[in-house]
């Protein structure tokens, strides 16, 4: 056992019903590096995460915390011996200051009552130390998520963290704030604490961490060190062998128009004049930073929260939305980006997960389910879309998270809309799911379907659109074809103030 | 069911697993076990402390008693997943069954003509339940809070707070409170009739799967374009149509009625649903776990009756019975993490 690790996985494996999690997963973090670890979804990052938190308990092998065996039965026992998870939603209470927020687990006290002072010079004190300026007296309901995860991260030193698991940290920060956190990482590192780096983009992975940690399958692929590696073996240890993405050329007819929206406005969403056509077979990508109103245009269109004022019109055709019902059957589709709120019913099967739009339909006379016509309809989507899974009576919320993403998709595909709404259709969905969903995407237009593609990823964005809206503060801003555009030019729009 | 998932799983590597479970183990793994298994344990448990337990007239016994409450349970089960709660259950059996009295005795009314109309009565007003809670967004608790006391106070105002002696035709009473053949209770087949329609209408059909949904995520359910607010309307009327069929039940075994009858059923009822395995939390339950939940539930008190055990101790046993049942029961299916 080297001295210098401060945590060693020996032969880790966990089973969750049929599906193996991770099978004998071994390999060590070094103290006071930054350690990368990478994998496609379902590769198992979130078990062994949630393993090494305490979350969950492991089914064999052995942790080693300093070079002794350590059993972390609970998230305390984690705490106690100094690991800390930062996860990508943040357990924070809105309700209360960041002072108080930080000091939550153990407050200083004076006599019986809390000395909220000097927990709150402590708090500056502590963000100062990650070169941060704050108010300790702010509540965390009025944070940016940037500065929530801060509060986390302050929230782990002020427990004395050793080591700190940062799950997919940079998913909701925009690029300023990534620069940020990636100052307070080094500055941890160079105070001795020794980071886990958990995402999904290869550039932050190559930029920050010493060395990476591969998995796929849930076994260890490799651990290397990051200088002497590179983003396209990274991608090859991740996928295995799979065929590059191949862009098709656009079948979009614009002589067609699908879906015409006219001075659309909705002052609790913050929307204002939106104007925009959709045309057949096409797919229409939407850019903007975050708050710029892409979603929230999105639920506005699906009747979540129909529109103050302005028209809709389905094939030309003025069409009044006011509840997603409405909006299914005037042959809309909308897949949230809150899979796990919005999305998903965790209590519920993979075939219930899937036929939830149409299960009026698949019933025998009367409302009885016609469960062979179910199970055909849920197996031919789990066979179309890949879905990894042990049975169609497998709870959902046992499936990875891309693997919850096409059980998602395939509810809207079985419900065969006219128009499509992705709302963020591939984060924190890993390379291989990526290329799987592009693949639909362009299936779904060559069946005659048009689609609306909602993505913070622009790269991404422009290279599956036809043509690309630009929105900000609430309203579209300008439009680009797909070939025309490029990143600059988008963000330019998206910036403008 | 269990049959697709093993042909489907057939496909994946994942799978033979699955297949292979053993019969018994699926049978641990099903969330009724926690309470299948209380029940045969205090069953065990008075057939060899009492003698009167196991016999015939006894289980019969049980089923009758059991079976007021336990077609109320089936009815909560459908409310309580879909995460709402209804309190005034036992009000609205007393107005339902005070109604068809006065309209029996008083004007004469054909009876089941009079149990028609208290049957839609139940549903009135379930559905003044359901509309303020669904469409005013408030707490169901306090909603149904509230119309407990003014559905009982309906009852004393219409019944002047006194009570009805009810003479039915036999045609009416042998369907609805009779002993058939001397023997068995007419409740009890109602209690079990309750139990199949609600098995199927939970289990087989697009409206259970529609309550599952609106339990599990009202707002993923809304986007899916389920018409939650009227999944959870319809379940008010439900029970209020239940309630007033558990009433006019009661009334007919009983033969009369009395203006503060069913006080606290809510208590017992709620109880059982829970101890069947049912979440507070919404999504969770079936009709398998809460027919169990109510049988348990009967059991314990009437094999207390028969040990001789005072009526004062009874409340305190079930009460701590039904702590232990829940623990153990929701112990038993327990995720693993």
């Amino acid at each position: 056992m080297s001295e210098t690790e401060i945590l060693r996985y020996q032969g880790i494996s966990k089973r969750f019903g049929g599906v193996n999690a991770l099978s004998d997963v071994s390999f060590a973090v070094n103290r006071g590096e930054i350690h990368g670890l990478v994998g496609e979804n379902g590769a198992g990052k979130s078990t062994l995460i949630k393993i090494t938190g305490g979350i969950y308990r492991k089914d064999t092998g052995q942790v080693f915390w300093n070079g002794s065996p350590v059993d972390v039965a609970s998230p305390i026992d984690a705490q106690n011996l100094g690991i800390s998870i930062v996860h990508q939603e943040i357990p924070l209470c809105n309700n209360l200051t960041i002072a108080q927020n930080v000091f939550m687990g153990s407050l200083i006290t004076k006599g019986f009552t809390p000395d909220w002072p000097a927990m709150e010079e402590r708090t500056v004190e502590l963000f100062r130390q990650i070169g941060q300026k704050v108010n300790p007296r702010q509540k965390v309901g009025e944070l940016s998520v940037a500065m929530r995860q801060l509060t986390a991260i302050v929230q782990a030193l002020r427990s004395k963290s050793q080591f700190i698991i940062m799950d997919e940290p940079t998913a909701a920060l925009t690029p300023g704030e990534v620069e940020t956190l990636f100052e307070v990482l080094l500055r941890l590192k160079a105070e001795g604490t020794t980071i886990m780096f958990v995402s999904h983009i290869l550039s932050e992975i190559m930029a920050i961490t010493d060395r990476v940690t591969v998995l796929r399958n849930g076994r260890h692929v490799s651990t290397v060190n990051t200088e002497d590696t590179s983003i396209p073996e990274i991608i090859s240890m991740m996928v295995g062998d799979i065929p590059p993405p191949v862009h098709k050329a656009s079948v979009a007819k614009r002589d067609d128009v699908v879906l015409e929206v006219k001075n659309l406005n909705k002052e609790l969403l913050g929307l204002k004049d939106i104007t925009f056509r959709l045309y057949r077979q096409e797919i229409l990508g939407v850019a903007g930073i975050q708050g710029a109103g892409r979603t929230e245009l999105a639920t506005c269109l699906f009747g979540l929260y129909p529109p103050d004022s302005g028209t809709i019109e389905v094939e030309g055709k003025a069409v009044t939305i006011t509840n997603p019902r409405t909006a299914i059957e005037e042959g809309l589709g909308y897949l949230t980006e809150d899979r796990r709120h919005l999305g998903i019913f965790s209590d519920m099967n993979i075939w219930q997960n899937a036929t939830a739009v149409i299960i009026d339909d698949l019933t025998k006379p009367g409302t009885v389910l016609d469960r062979k016509e179910i199970d055909e309809v849920a197996s031919r989507s789990v066979k179309d879309l890949r879905i990894r899974t042990s049975g169609l009576e497998q709870k959902i919320r046992y499936l990875s998270g891309g693997n919850q993403q096409k059980v998602m998709l395939a509810r809207w595909l079985n419900a065969k809309p006219k128009i499509l709404i992705l709302d963020e259709p591939t984060r924190g969905v890993d390379v291989g799911a990526k290329a799987e969903i592009r693949r639909v995407i362009q299936e779904l237009v060559s069946q005659g379907i048009s689609v609306i593609v909602i993505s913070s990823d622009l790269e991404e964005l422009l290279n599956i659109s036809d043509r690309v809206l630009v929105m900000a503060n609430g309203t579209i801003k300008g439009e680009y074809l797909a070939h025309e555009a490029t990143t600059d030019k988008v963000m330019a729009l998206a910036t403008l103030k | 069911m269990r049959s697709t998932s093993g042909k489907i799983a057939a496909e994946g590597p994942a799978a033979q697993a699955t297949g292979a479970v053993p019969i018994y183990r699926r049978l641990f793994q099903r969330q009724e076990f926690g309470v299948f298994l209380v029940l045969v344990l205090i069953s065990v448990f008075f057939s060899v402390s009492t003698t009167t337990f196991l016999t015939m007239p006894n289980m019969l016994n049980v089923l009758r008693q059991v079976s007021i409450n336990g077609i109320i349970v089936m009815a909560m089960t459908f409310v309580i997943i879909t995460r709402d709660i209804d309190l005034s259950i036992g009000s609205t059996f007393a107005l339902v069954s005070m109604s068809v009295a006065i309209l029996f005795n008083t004007h004469g009314m054909n009876i089941w003509l009079a149990s028609l109309i208290g049957l839609i009565l139940g549903g009135l007003l379930g559905l003044i339940n359901g509309i303020i809670t669904v469409k005013g967004q408030l707490p169901p608790f306090i909603v149904t809070l509230a119309s407990m006391m003014i559905y009982r106070g309906m009852a004393l105002v219409v019944s002047g707070g006194v009570p009805a002696a009810v003479r039915l035709p036999d045609s009416f009473f042998m369907l609805t409170g009779a002993r058939l053949w001397g023997r068995i209770p007419v409740p009890s087949l109602w209690f079990l009739g309750a139990t199949i329609v609600a098995g199927f209408v939970l289990h087989k059909t697009s409206y259970g799967f529609k309550v599952y949904a609106v339990g599990g995520s009202a707002e993923a359910a809304r986007l899916a374009g389920i018409n939650t607010d009227r999944v959870r309307i319809t379940n008010f009327v439900i029970i209020g149509v239940i309630s007033g069929l558990a009433g006019i039940i009661s009334m007919s075994y009983l033969s009369s009625v009395t203006p503060t009858v069913g006080q606290g059923i809510e208590t017992q009822v709620i109880a059982a649903t829970v101890l069947g395995g049912t979440s507070m939390l919404g999504g969770v339950g079936t009709i398998l776990g809460s027919m169990l939940g109510a049988l348990v539930l009967g059991i314990i008190r009437n094999g207390l009756v028969l040990m001789g055990t005072s009526a004062y101790w009874i409340e305190l046993i079930t009460g701590v019975v039904l702590v232990l049942a829940v623990l153990v029961s929701s112990y038993s299916h327990r995720e693993k993490r």
